[in-house]
């Protein structure tokens, strides 16, 4: 008998992989998200490499440019970072279960730079 | 005949067992060392996993990057000098101290018998745990000056940047500055206020011009200033020194919301009394680091002039944040004070523990079976603890007795 090697098939659709990034003006004190990361990758920013995650979100949806989404992308916020860094995680995973709240909008002290959210996040990796 | 070898055999003949025999019929093989049939286990049946959950604020980032940022600077100054101190050996002193400040404390020792430890800070220009020691009674001061009735503004001077810090230059830049404090421009308007000397590094400065001097002021005045009083100034300073930028503006503080607001805090008075000193862009240049040391070393940073002369009498280092010398220790007797204290050894942050009723004591206390936290034994009520020399001649006693 010998063994045949059988064809894998990958199938994806450009729309199940697009992800609004949830950006600075999108947040508002009180605000909250929660979800399952289900892709990351990689974005360039001024020279700077950085992670992006997208979020599958928990029963919710959210409203970004008028349009209703069930998943979005966070990423390349200074809050955001700080928070991960102060949680004791350099990233995320995939599957780990986010939960984000804007606690407050601090205003930029300089002229052309953009207010910054502070958030509390909430990890959970299983 | 046979040929004797000196090599000891691997293994010795027949000393391998038999292989055990499966219990109850069941077949050898995978498991049979023992007597039941093999259960697969993995990591996780033994040690089922749990999720780990993180959490975490932006806030608490924010800390935790300047607290970072502020040892990086720390350890390069403190590498700087000890790189310095090759050729000037009192330098090492100096870079210990600030690499050690706040681990040492110094033991006191007072009429009544008790003993306390007071931290023995740095006071290096370098440090910033010192500078915030420094400028918290300073700032209270100042806050306790304020008039509602009058107005407030922040005035900085500036001059041309120079290529060596030295203190020479320090004392004339103040001297220009008093020189200024004593025109009719000034003398018209001002009627007091607190200035403070500063200077940075800029590594990429043309012409090796790096270091900038400058000096901030908190000017205090009865009415809103004239928009030419501005201008007349930078006429005189420009006379004084060869330079014209001075900036003046209404001193505010910020709401929580990051809006500007007119009411003077703590907040709005840290940048004026700060003591720090902005060490990051020259730490890792020990030329640099001595050369500001030298120069500041002895000046008096932060000054107050006018009506805020004052209260002279105060002291201008407590010996802590909320220690002054004219305070109750709070020992046995009730009487002593903080100034009346005798100072001792000095001992490491390792050497001591912090008690229940939060004052700092020795180890050694501790392990002291007579020594309790809440009521110190009074010297004339106890007696002494018994030694086991005491024991053994009382034993001995009893024995020729019976």
């Amino acid at each position: 008998m010998t063994a045949t090697a059988t064809a894998k098939v990958f199938e994806g659709r450009t729309l199940d992989a697009e992800a609004p990034f949830v950006s600075g003006e999108f947040w508002e004190t009180g605000k909250t998200i929660r979800g399952e990361v289900v892709r990351i990758y990689e974005t360039v920013l001024d020279g700077k490499k950085s992670l992006a995650y997208v979020v599958e979100l928990d029963g919710e949806t959210v409203y970004i440019d008028g349009e209703e989404w069930e998943r979005v992308s966070i990423g390349n916020l200074a809050g955001f970072r700080m928070a991960l860094q102060a949680a004791g995680i350099e990233r995320l995973f995939l599957k780990d279960v986010i939960e984000m709240e804007c606690e407050s909008i601090k205003a930029a002290k300089k002229v052309g730079y953009s207010p910054r959210a502070n958030f509390r996040i909430r990890v959970t990796r299983s | 005949m046979d040929e004797v070898s000196l090599e000891a055999p691997v293994q010795p003949a027949r000393g391998k067992p038999a292989p055990l025999v499966p219990a109850d019929g069941s077949p050898a093989g995978r498991g049979a060392g023992g007597s039941g049939a093999y259960v697969h286990t993995t990591h996780s049946n033994i040690f089922p996993k749990t999720p780990r959950v993180f959490e975490g604020t932006t806030l608490e980032g924010e800390e935790l990057e300047r607290l970072c940022r502020r040892n990086r600077v720390l350890v390069d100054v403190t590498k700087s000098l000890l790189r310095a101190s090759k050729e000037d050996p009192e330098l090492e002193d100096h870079a210990l101290r600030l690499a050690f400040c706040g681990t040492w404390y110094r033991k006191l020792t007072f009429q009544c018998g008790t003993h306390r430890l007071i931290p023995c800070p740095c006071n290096s220009v370098f440090c910033q745990q010192c500078a915030a020691r420094r400028s918290k009674p300073l700032i209270d001061r100042i806050l306790k000056r304020i008039d509602k009735r009058k107005r407030y503004w922040f005035l900085t001077i500036t001059v041309r940047s120079w290529s060596t810090l030295t203190k020479e230059g320090i004392s004339d830049l103040i001297a220009n500055f008093a020189k200024l404090r004593e025109t009719r421009e000034w003398k018209k308007h001002v009627t007091g206020g607190v200035y403070s000397v500063e200077a940075v590094f800029n590594p990429q400065q043309k012409e090796g011009l790096g270091w900038h001097p400058h000096i901030h002021v908190l000017v205090e005045t009865p009415d809103r200033l004239p928009r030419s009083w501005i201008h007349r100034l930078r006429v005189h300073w420009r006379r004084a020194t060869g330079s014209f930028v001075l900036n003046l503006q209404p001193l505010y503080s910020r709401d929580e919301k990051g809006r500007k607001t007119r009411r003077i805090d703590r907040r709005a008075l840290c940048e004026l009394v700060k003591y720090a000193t902005k060490a990051g862009d020259f730490s890792k240049s020990p030329e640099r680091v001595v050369e500001f040391l030298r120069a500041f070393t002895s000046v008096r940073r932060v000054q107050m002039f006018g009506s805020f002369l004052g209260k002279q009498e105060e002291p201008e280092e407590p010996l802590d944040d909320e220690k002054k010398p004219e305070d109750f220790v709070g020992c046995a007797c009730g009487q002593c004070r903080w100034k009346d204290g005798i100072q001792g050894d000095l001992f490491r942050e390792r050497d001591t523990f912090i008690d229940p009723n939060g004052i700092r004591q020795l180890k050694l206390f501790k392990d002291d079976l007579w020594w309790r936290p809440e009521k110190p034994p009074e010297p004339e009520s106890q007696a002494p603890p018994p030694n086991n020399l005491d024991l053994f001649f009382e034993q001995r006693e009893l024995r020729f007795q019976i």
